[in-house]
């Protein structure tokens, strides 16, 4: 169901009483998570929505965050050279700031130790990154493709893993921002394509597990040339090879090392060409779930059976195809309740000429509304990966940001044409009725930037409440966008963490804000082959005041928080709430 | 409308423009260089031969120069704006760019001149369906099986859209009716299913799922047919190579690959598909040839060492060496992909050859465990432990090979032998009835389980103790 267009302001003095707190606590205790609310009015939100002034300044000059991504393309074109690109923001040393890792792929044919190491970036405080990258032990040299964050050893730090082309990497964090690689006592150095992963806590038994995703079987010695119907040369698709690899689970043991239950868990049953996944209850049986999205090929919907054991039910629910039954090209991928019913939707960003998808979530399966919210042609001129939906305005509804960049060149195109991959990005703006319309200016910043995007990672990289992005751009430098949208409403951040004051990923918090029951999961791993900023951030317009804040811990327990004003960034201790 | 390009002098109007040409025929294919110097030349040397430059057009876009075949299709519709197959190609080239509003706009102008063409009725149909304009989108699916009532693209689009509109019972009856025979079924019953999810049948829609595929539906578009018959060059004939190959027409797809690889003489994917042709036909030697040609290159390709230890072992006359050499090919190609669930395959078919059953059954486990869905595998280990008359494993495994394909009737006769040859004769009698339900059953195999059963029912003895 779609919310309503209308707005109710003259509710906010009502959600400042005690007794609306008292409601809300009662609602969160009794676990009333989807049963009441939902879909109702937003605040007014403040902003212009024909606005042209920019939402986004590009300041990585500025920010000293100088990386130059290198696909280490020199003649011929080595398939793995179009989709690399990875970033964390993640607070690598502790101290409520993010910091920035940049994956380097950087040659498919040097040795490792002759390609440029990944790069670590310290967030100063002050509005600029310094490369702490040396001797820090984050240099990996792998064909690097992207990055999952996450405290898999509990040790209260944010670890990192790396996926590559060959032998994946992760990197222990002893607090400080110094990594040690702990691959192969883990157990976790999958040698396959790797694209996207994600830490997630799959049994529920307190620690991290990881999901890693996998591609298609690549080396030198198989490289396919492949060439348009015009006979020019150009980069292959993953159907080129005809060769998809089974994603890997991976238990955490609680020792320090991971077991792969791939086999046994039933991921041996269904694979494709993984580029994206996103995990999260998507059939609201306390069991995170893990979704997909697949280079054309059907996507997954790995339903968690008992922690241990998962089914691919993408077909059943709805999202293995699109609403005319191709499976498509899917790369980025997210899951939000975005129509604020109390489930996950799950959005998937595809290949040129074929459009994104919205599978909204109808309580056990999915239906198709790409195009009921305005979404069925509007993407389809670009190539999209990395994206999220976020209130970048804080006007109280979503947005969504996609980075783009074609994977086939430009038929006609000279192949010494500087970059004949370039597109622009695309924001779209969210309206109150759900729907989705692009912003002015184009891309959301004032001149367009036209690089060949990849992956994009999202986070507050300043803390001032407005969701900042950092995209990896192929053979160029990053682009961090500072959010400077104007006539900004209101907003509050939650970092969310257990007693230990660890991330609780997988965690649910709920707020009641006006008539509506936001529900936001903890989650890094979204988007494509990146790592995303932990805290939970609501845009909420108008509104100066949150009702009630209660949190579904993964455990199943549910806290109630009470009330919060606005336009803060605060942290939601487990044990510090009402149960 | 767009106004005819008529710029006069005196009474004279200008001749057409040329044609677009590309700035830099080096990086085309030769072929379709010819095609395209000798059909630009040809409207060069007569302007006014509108069908000329529309089959320029249709060179471009069936060759995917579409910047050029866009140019081409403005062009003749400048002199020509009446013509609805320019206009629907000009579309079509919107689509190819994800332009799907001007695609909209284009397509609009098709059906203002012909509406008698369903697809033109269609296509405007699914792009107004992505755009989001469904009221709209329903008016064309509507007049296309006005048009064609035969054709399932307007009514697959009709039960779209009633399963947009959350009329579930209205899809099925369009279903029901139209899109559950033919090439179409597959994507029917995907519609069928998600009916049955919106009336809350998950049961039902499992049922509908299992009979979909996701491959890509070739909608009949006559129009686009003959478009795409410009295809030219070393690209297309590589398509039309694979396309015999996939349907097993080795014999057609052999001269079109020994063409290509006149050109390309080192290129792998050709040699492989090449050697594994020769080999397919019966000419394993002239496979291994190619193939071993092929390896000298290359000797860590996944694919050239896979393709010589199929060929080999797949050559009936293979001496021991021969399958110690295929071993030797396996081995280097899971080297290379220790993930392929083929390669080991191909290992444990080598291996059985070799008369290594133990490997044998190893391997194929193995393939299995890379890829559940290829239940086959089991299904070969499992009578190679009947062989063994190892029946407990053999139950085991024939077990997990059921659980996983409840269809998969080789496993039942499989699981019939094991039972039997274990005592439990009742068992196996209904496993091997179970089986005889598949038209895909092994004959010969199925006759061996029968007559086995029918033996230990005379006797009442097993044939060996079980494991």
């Amino acid at each position: 169901m779609l919310r309503r267009a209308e707005t109710d302001s003259s509710q906010n003095s009502r959600f400042a009483s005690s007794t609306a707190r008292a409601i809300g606590s009662v609602l969160c205790a009794a676990g009333l998570w989807a049963c009441e609310g939902a879909n109702q009015s937003p605040p007014a939100a403040q902003t212009a929505a024909d606005r042209s002034e920019p939402w986004f300044e590009e300041i990585s000059n500025s920010a000293n965050l100088t990386f130059v991504h290198k696909s280490g393309h020199v003649e011929r074109d080595y398939f793995p050279e179009i989709v690399a690109g990875g970033a964390a923001l993640f607070d690598m040393d502790g101290d409520g700031d993010l910091d920035v890792y940049l994956v380097q792929s950087s040659s498919l044919t040097k040795p490792p130790e002759d390609r440029a190491p990944n790069r670590l970036y310290e967030n100063q405080g002050d509005g600029t990154f310094i490369d702490v990258t040396e001797g820090s032990g984050a240099d990996d040299r792998g064909y690097g493709m992207g990055v999952a964050a996450g405290d898999y050893d509990n040790d209260g730090d944010v670890d990192l893993y790396i996926t590559n082309v060959q032998e994946n990497v992760l990197l222990a964090n002893d607090g400080t921002g110094t990594f040690t690689n702990v691959t192969s006592e883990a157990g976790v150095g999958d040698a396959n394509w790797s694209t996207s992963a994600a830490f997630v806590d799959i049994d529920l038994d307190g620690d991290l597990d990881l999901f890693v995703t996998n591609y298609v079987h690549w080396t030198l010695n198989d490289d396919i040339v492949c060439r348009f119907k015009s006979g020019e040369l150009d980069y292959c698709g993953p159907n080129s090879y005809d060769a998809p690899i089974p994603d890997v689970l991976y238990i955490n043991n609680g020792d320090g090392t991971f077991t792969d239950i791939s086999l046994q868990a039933g991921f041996r049953t269904a694979f494709g060409n993984g580029l994206g996944v996103v995990c999260g209850d998507v059939d609201g049986n306390g069991l995170p779930d893990i979704f997909v999205a697949n280079d054309q090929m059907a996507n997954q919907l790995w339903i968690n059976i008992d922690g241990t054991s998962f089914e691919d039910q993408a077909m059943l629910y709805g999202c293995a195809v699109d609403q005319n039954g191709d499976a498509k090209a899917g790369m980025g991928t997210t899951a939000i309740d975005y129509d604020d019913d109390g489930d996950l939707d799950l959005f998937v960003v595809n290949l040129r000429a074929e459009p994104d998808s919205l599978y909204r979530n109808q309580g056990g399966y999915f239906t198709d509304d790409t195009s009921a919210v305005g979404l069925g042609s509007i993407s389809q001129p670009y190539t999209r990966f990395g994206m999220s939906i976020t209130d970048f305005d804080n006007d109280g509804w979503l947005d969504m940001f996609i980075a783009n960049g074609r994977v086939s060149r430009l038929t006609g195109s000279s192949r010494s044409a500087q970059d004949a991959y370039a597109e622009p990005n695309l924001l779209l703006r969210g309206d109150a009725a759900g729907r989705f319309a692009q912003a002015t200016p184009a891309g959301g910043t004032a001149e367009a930037i036209i690089k060949t995007s990849r992956a994009a990672a999202f986070g507050d990289i300043d803390n001032d409440g407005a969701i900042d992005i950092l995209v990896v751009n192929r053979d160029a430098q990053v682009s961090l966008l500072h959010n400077i949208a104007p006539s900004q409403g209101n907003w509050i951040m939650f970092r969310v963490v257990d007693e230990q004051n660890r991330d609780a990923i997988g965690a649910t918090v709920r707020l009641s804000v006006g008539n509506r029951r936001i529900s936001r999961d903890v989650r890094t791993a979204y988007s494509y082959c990146a790592a995303n900023d932990p805290r939970v951030h609501v845009g909420l317009g108008s509104i100066s005041q949150i009702t009630d804040v209660c949190v579904r811990w993964i455990d199943g327990t549910v806290e109630s928080f009470g009330q919060f004003s606005t336009n803060q960034i605060t942290t939601l201790r487990r044990g510090q709430g009402d149960l | 409308m767009v106004a005819g390009a008529l710029w006069f002098t005196g009474d004279e109007p200008l001749p057409p423009p040329p044609p677009p040409f590309p700035a830099d025929m080096s990086i085309y294919d030769p072929t379709l260089v010819d095609v395209l110097q000798q059909t630009a030349q040809h409207v060069r040397d007569d302007p006014r031969d509108d069908e000329m430059r529309m089959q320029l057009g249709m060179v471009y876009e069936a060759n995917q120069i579409y910047p050029l075949a866009e140019q081409t299709y403005r062009q003749h519709l400048d002199r020509n704006p009446e013509d609805a197959r320019s206009w629907y190609r000009l579309a079509m080239v919107h689509e190819q760019d994800g332009l799907i509003e001007k695609a909209i706009e284009a397509i609009r102008h098709a059906v203002e001149f012909d509406n008698k063409y369903a697809p033109i009725q269609w296509r405007l149909g699914l792009w107004l369906f992505d755009a989001g304009r469904i009221d709209e989108a329903y008016t064309a699916f509507i007049r296309a099986t006005e048009i064609g009532p035969g054709e399932p693209a307007g009514w697959y689009g009709l039960a779209r859209i009633a399963l947009a509109r959350n009329e579930p019972r209205r899809a099925i009856e369009i279903i029901d009716a139209h899109l559950l025979q033919g090439d179409v079924a597959p994507r029917g019953y995907q519609l069928l299913g998600r009916a049955h999810m919106l009336l809350g049948n998950p049961e039902k829609a499992k049922a509908a799922f299992t009979q979909t595929t996701t491959d890509r539906l070739r909608w009949n578009d006559p129009w686009t047919t003959h478009a795409m018959s410009y295809q030219a060059g070393a690209t297309a004939k590589r398509e039309l190579a694979t396309r015999y190959i996939l349907k097993r027409d080795f014999q057609k797809a052999i001269p079109i690959l020994e063409d290509l690889i006149k050109d390309k003489p080192d290129e792998l994917p050709l040699l492989s598909q090449l050697g594994r042709a020769y080999a397919a036909i019966g000419q394993p030697r002239r496979g291994r040839a190619v193939l071993d040609h092929a390896w000298k290159a290359n000797r860590h390709s996944f694919q050239i060492n896979y393709g010589l230890a199929e060929v080999i072992a797949g050559t009936p006359e293979a001496t021991q060496h021969d399958l110690d050499l295929a071993l030797m090919y396996v081995r280097r190609a899971i080297e290379s992909n220790a993930s392929s669930s083929l390669a080991f395959t191909a290992k444990a078919m080598i291996q059985f050859r070799r008369d290594r059953p133990d490997s044998a059954i190893v391997a194929f486990k193995h393939a299995f465990e890379l890829d559940s869905r290829r239940t086959d595998q089991l299904v070969n280990a499992g009578f190679i432990e009947c062989d063994l008359k190892h029946y407990a494993d053999a139950r085991v495994t024939f077990e997990t090979a059921i659980s996983r394909s409840p269809n998969l009737a080789d496993a039942y006769v499989g699981y019939g032998i094991a039972l039997a040859e274990l005592g439990q004769v009742d068992e196996a009698w209904a496993a091997v009835t179970r089986a005889q339900e598949f038209e895909s059953v092994d004959r010969r195999r199925l006759a061996i389980a029968l007559k086995r059963l029918e033996q230990l029912q005379r006797t009442g003895r097993p044939n060996a103790p079980p494991r």
